[in-house]
């Protein structure tokens, strides 16, 4: 089951890869059926999980037997969820780029290599697995973004991949470090073997730099904005979506339960970052002029959130960050994608040109305003059930509660910013570059729609996702406390 | 009367003589390409007869030979098709026309 | 008694159904609408009815009561679901009762507008939400439902937004609402922590309460309440918010919404009683709030603000009641407001269309033309100044004689100076409104479906304050008949204050001359006229600020964290140049020395590659004799 999640992609952007350039509609068509094919499978995989039972589908080879390498994969409640979420960010992705006509073939097969390494962190359970597929993850991405992007593309390409390189550097030492001490590279035997305190702080320290670098943490986070705005819409919606969150699984599956007693001692450092990360993002994001940057800003505020939850370390604070990963990856790729929609429509993504959408374009301007809403933390939708989670586990646990408050006045400020664009945006006047511009085709409404449904589901029916996550997080606390 | 070896072994040495020289003096391809089957031919007459004149119980010689052939009719093809793709370029088959070829 | 599912189920099916806004279901929106808030009155009167008569048990032990696991969070789950008591009874007759009143005197009032399915289905949400707050189980529910009023409140303060000051009201309310309701959720994290759950029944029965913990978690709840029920000092959205539409106004911004802090205090009373802090300081925000809501309400001039700053005032007076200890005071009060206020809002509402202006002082005279109207919003006045038998004077001398018996006399003082300054405004409200010479010609009375709430409510109004001690009886608590002393006092001070209303505003032949009013107070009058200078506070101290640190943290991402970045790829830029000069120089001086050998061989041997294919094989059958000959002769 994993191995097709894994490489029905691969053999996705192959054939798609392989389209002959005179029929520029094949390669979209081949990309779409071999995402939504994953999608089924993924859908299924989801429906088939047993949430008692910890960690299942597994598969288990030798793939370099001399060096204790494995092909080892297999997933629990925390990484089927964001496996189905990728699946499904995936198939948006290439639905709303079906009028890219620049190198179709290439671009499209592009979007499935990344769900190949997307999915593959999600699955792998050996370390060099893991590692080969996170670094698989930032190839298409270069080319995505160098490729298909905006005007300073190269710039933000570059960055991109020189940022991402330099923390993986540091992972990779981590994670032969600990194939020195464990003698494995078994992700799951590590995280029952027990290290030094000393020895785990130095791990923690370069997992840190590794993971921190990806969610991205204040202050190595400047990668994203830059990023968000040059790539394509496609290319935001799975960098905000999916990728971010490979960090966040990162100090989950690894960090936490391998290295539990340095976990505790960094905590209080990870809180200070993500209480300046959620209020820091929340005021850059208020002072943006551009929309994407807008988006990419609240991402860097919204992931604080989950490293607050991590920071706590308890049920509830896990809980909690596992939901802010899905539900941000819904809202902010559900907020790309209209941003990108609407800039496809009036050219420019300034706040200041784009006004009063809910007078012109009002299904666009709705669906915005809703997105918003689902941003700021509204009850009732998805972002909320995790943020409240993540300050609650804070403040159960033994963290300085200011971190909690100040955390709360980042709550307040998403909604600052947040009703802020609304107002300037959404509604009003209608500014010039909006008179004349149609509204959301049947197509894009219904991109948009399982976003929709799937956030209003997980706000009000936080079982849906609790009924995955809190068995494995259960699970993952009572091997910390051994 | 019987044939012998010898018999054999001088109609290969002619067989071969002939080939090489129309390989060498010919202009055009396409004698090229035979006179490099007549050579063809005759190695694996010496095949053959090896195998029949030494040791006839185990016949390698002539399945050798069989495989001989079949490259040699694949390489005639892959010829023919190299030359017919200069000649739809530079509507000639001599040779002198193909040393624009060389790097 | 499942039915009870039903009451907020029924208006959010209205939501549900409206929000697509397709064609077909544009032009019935109000009729779904009012559909859904008519059979949510009618179960609600069921459930009222079940629950009747009452009493201490039913309060402690709820007559109905289901729950459900929303997730488990580390093997624990977190239940929540509805209740049915006393409170969530009487409760539901108020909203539903205003709710559908609301909702009919919209379908003459909103006729005209384009988004009309729009509002019905905001105002579906909102009931749906409130409903959904009052019959919670737990706090955890409460708070997801208070939140959502929050939303509708912006999207219909915000409902005409193509002006700017309904787009900076709706995000004014927004924001100072959500300030109190962080408080909240921290309260509820605390309350977690300590007592373990969010129910009612675990955190308010059973858990033993004491002082730190419980001043902790009833501070935090009393920030919350302060932000949604506008008591000072987060009083400063409500006024602003009055740029919705009036019937809105009414509903939200008058009788539920703003009284759900009300609601939520009583609810977690046993927490604030096992705190003296909480509890007094909920009384002093209470007697601060009503006094200080009644004198700027004193000096407005547009119709609506004067009733939003009464509002205030009012919300005031049952925090005062709550921080004396009386939930039942509170919610007594509470109940006769609703009524009484969303008739004001609504009258205002006539009012205003009559004379397409919300400016007091370009009115008068309606008593001649509007009948009805003035018939219905004199007995709301009435109820609001406190006179005798209107619904008003019954609940506000409860709550002056809980004081009395309590002993807090500076409050009691406190509380008789604004129902003094309730009093002046309402007739300064009265006469300037309906009094003297009519400023504008073709003035209309409502349409029916506006009038004809408008009626039942003053009807409520005028009898309800009877049915005191029963309310009391039913909640389980003591509601006296008015003791003649406090009667006498506050009908007293509440005759002195119309009086001096009709001293300044109401005189038959008076030139309407503040100014020299205005003269004589002078100092005085500018600080409430500016509002106590709050909203410039908030202004200076808090939002420029903010914008300051936000344009100043963006431009630090930008020179500073990236320009560290940048400056360590610039440094690298250039140990990459001078290595490059290195690389040039010495290590690629050896390797093109190596490469032009190779050349020059090359060059030379290259000579022998002619193209002839026939000298190539001769070539070949050369080198062929050569080795033959070589292994003849050797061998």
């Amino acid at each position: 089951m994993l191995t097709t999640i894994i490489f029905l992609p691969l053999l996705g952007a192959a054939v798609t890869a392989l389209m002959p350039r005179s029929s520029p509609g094949a390669a979209k068509w081949s990309a779409l059926l071999f995402a939504v094919a994953n999608l089924i499978v993924a859908t299924y995989a989801m429906v088939r999980f047993d949430v008692a039972g910890g960690f299942q589908f597994t598969e288990r080879y030798d793939w370099v037997r001399e060096a204790g390498i494995q092909y080892y994969l297999s997933v629990d409640g925390i990484a089927m969820p964001l496996i189905a979420l990728s699946a499904l960010l995936t198939v948006l992705a290439i639905l709303v780029s079906w009028k890219m006509e620049r190198k179709p073939a290439f671009y499209f097969s592009m979007i499935l290599l990344l769900e190949v390494g997307m999915n593959g962190v999600f699955c792998a359970l050996d370390f060099v697995l893991f590692y080969v597929f996170w670094e698989l993850v930032l190839v298409p991405m270069y080319f995505l973004i160098a490729e298909w992007g905006g005007p300073r593309r190269q710039y933000a390409a570059i960055k991109f991949f020189l940022y991402t390189l330099f923390g993986s550097v540091f992972m990779l030492v981590g994670i032969l470090a600990l194939r020195m001490q464990g003698g494995t590279f078994d992700m799951l035997e590590l995280a029952r073997a027990g290290f030094d305190p000393t020895f785990q702080w130095w791990v923690f320290a370069a997992f840190f730099l590794g993971f921190a670098v990806k969610v991205p943490v204040w202050p190595l986070h400047t990668w994203l904005p830059d990023a968000h705005v040059e790539a394509p819409t496609a290319g935001s919606v799975l960098l905000a979506g999916v990728l971010l969150k490979m960090g966040t699984y990162g100090f989950v599956r690894s960090s936490l339960p391998m290295l539990p007693d340095a976990a505790a001692s960094w905590s209080w450092f990870i809180a200070l970052l993500a209480a300046i990360s959620i209020v820091y993002g929340a005021a850059v994001a208020f002072a943006q002029t551009d929309l994407k940057k807008l988006v990419a800003y609240s991402s860097v505020s919204h992931m604080g959130f989950v490293m607050l939850g991590i920071a706590a370390g308890n049920a509830a604070g896990i809980n909690g960050a596992v939901i802010v990963m899905i539900a941000h990856g819904l809202i902010t790729g559900m907020m790309f994608l209209l941003v990108g929609m609407v800039y496809e429509r009036t050219h420019t993504r300034m706040i200041d040109e784009v006004s009063g959408l809910s007078a012109g374009v009002p299904v666009a301007a709705g669906l915005m305003a809703f997105a918003s809403f689902a941003s700021l933390g509204l009850p009732l939708l998805a972002g909320f059930p995790g943020e409240f989670l993540a300050l609650l586990g804070a403040w159960e646990s033994d963290m300085w509660p200011g971190f909690v408050v100040i955390s709360g006045v980042g709550v307040l400020l998403a909604a600052a910013y947040m009703l802020w664009m609304v107002q300037r945006v959404v509604l009003g006047e209608k500014s010039k570059a909006v008179s004349g511009i149609t509204d959301l085709t049947r197509l894009e409404i219904g991109i948009l729609l399982p976003l929709v449904v799937l956030i209003v589901v997980i706000g009000v029916y936080w079982s849906a996702l609790l009924r995955y996550v809190d068995p494995a997080v259960t699970t993952l606390l009572k091997g910390m406390g051994a | 009367m019987t044939v012998g070896l010898e018999v054999v072994l001088g109609l290969a040495a002619v067989l071969f003589a002939l080939g090489l020289y129309g390989a060498v003096s010919k202009r055009s391809a396409v004698m090229v390409l035979m006179s490099l089957e007549l050579m063809a031919g005759a190695v694996n007459l010496n095949l053959i007869a090896f195998s029949r004149f030494t040791t006839p119980a185990l016949a390698t010689g002539q399945f050798f030979a069989i495989f001989s052939m079949v490259v040699s009719a694949a390489e005639i093809g892959l010829g023919l098709a190299l030359v017919l793709a200069i000649y739809r370029q530079s509507r000639s088959v001599e040779l002198s026309t193909m040393e624009r070829l060389k790097g | 008694m499942g039915y009870v599912f039903a009451i907020p189920l029924l208006p959010a099916l209205a939501f549900v159904l409206l929000v697509p806004m397709s064609r077909a279901v544009r032009n019935r929106a109000r009729w779904i609408s009012l559909a859904g808030i008519l059979g949510a009155l009618a179960l609600s009167i069921a459930a009222f009815a079940a629950v009747w008569p009452g009493g201490h048990e039913l309060a402690e032990e709820p007559l109905w009561h289901q729950s459900f696991t929303l997730g488990t969070i580390g093997g624990i789950p977190l239940d929540m679901g509805f209740q049915l008591d006393p409170i969530a009874a009487a409760m539901l007759i108020v909203i539903t009762v205003v709710g559908a009143c609301v909702q009919i005197y919209s379908l003459g009032y909103m006729h005209r507008e384009e988004r009309v399915g729009w509002y019905f289905a905001v105002l579906s949400l909102f009931t749906a939400a409130m409903l959904t707050l009052v019959l919670a189980d737990n706090f955890l529910l409460l708070y997801l439902a208070w939140e959502v009023m929050g939303l509708c409140s912006y999207l219909l303060i915000g409902f005409w937004h193509e002006r700017e000051a309904p787009r900076k009201a709706s995000m004014k309310a927004f924001m100072t609402t959500r300030v109190g309701d962080v408080g909240f959720a921290i309260g509820l994290f605390a309350m977690w922590n300590i007592a373990g759950s969010f129910s009612f029944s675990q955190v308010l029965h059973e858990h033993a309460w004491t002082a730190p913990a419980a001043t902790l978690v009833s501070l935090l709840l009393l920030f919350g309440a302060m932000g949604k029920s506008a008591q000072v000092p987060l009083h400063v959205w409500l006024p602003d918010a009055m740029a919705g539409p009036t019937p809105a106004s009414a509903l939200i911004h008058a009788a539920t919404m703003v009284a759900a802090g009300v609601y939520l205090v009583a609810r977690a009373m046993p927490i604030f009683e096992a705190s003296p802090t909480a509890i007094g300081l909920t009384l002093a925000v209470g007697a601060t709030t009503a006094l200080l809501g009644g004198l700027m309400a004193a000096v407005q001039h547009d119709i609506k603000k004067v009733l939003a700053y009464s509002t205030i005032s009012q919300l005031g007076y049952m925090f005062v009641a709550l921080g004396a200890g009386s939930m039942v005071a509170g919610m007594y009060h509470l109940v006769t407001h609703a009524f009484f206020k969303s008739l004001l809002f609504l009258g205002a509402g006539v009012i205003i269309h009559a004379y397409h202006t919300q400016d007091m002082r370009e009115m008068g005279g309606l008593r001649r033309y509007l009948p009805w109207t003035t018939a219905t919003f004199t007995v709301g006045s009435l109820a609001l100044a406190g006179i005798f038998p209107f619904s008003g004077f019954w609940s506000k001398d409860e709550i002056l004689t809980v004081l009395l018996h309590e002993h807090h006399y500076f409050a009691l003082v406190v509380s008789l100076l604004a129902a003094f300054v309730t009093a002046f405004y309402v007739a300064r409200l009265w006469f300037r409104v309906f009094a003297g010479p009519h400023q504008a010609d073709e003035l209309h009375e409502g349409h029916r479906e506006m009038i004809g709430p408008m009626v039942l409510l003053a009807g409520i109004t005028a009898v309800i304050g009877f049915a005191g001690p029963a309310l009391g009886d039913f909640f389980g608590h003591k509601i006296p008949w008015p003791d003649p002393l406090t009667a006498g006092v506050s009908s007293a001070v509440a005759l002195s204050g119309l009086t001096l209303g009709w001293w300044a505003y109401g005189r038959p032949n008076l030139v309407l001359n503040t100014r020299s009013l205005k003269q004589r107070a002078n100092y005085a009058y500018d600080i409430i006229a500016q509002k106590f200078y709050f909203d410039v506070t908030y202004e200076f101290f808090l939002i420029r600020p903010f914008m300051r640190l936000a344009a100043w943290a963006a431009d630090f991402d930008l020179k500073r964290v990236d320009g560290v970045v940048n400056g360590v790829a610039s440094g690298w830029r250039a140990l990459a140049d001078a290595s490059w000069t290195f690389d040039r120089r010495v290590i690629d001086g050896a390797v093109n020395g190596a490469a032009a050998l190779a050349n020059d061989l090359g060059a030379r041997v290259r000579r022998i590659q002619t193209g002839k294919i026939q000298t190539y094989q001769r070539l070949a059958v050369f080198s062929l004799v050569l080795l033959m000959l070589w292994i003849v002769v050797k061998g």
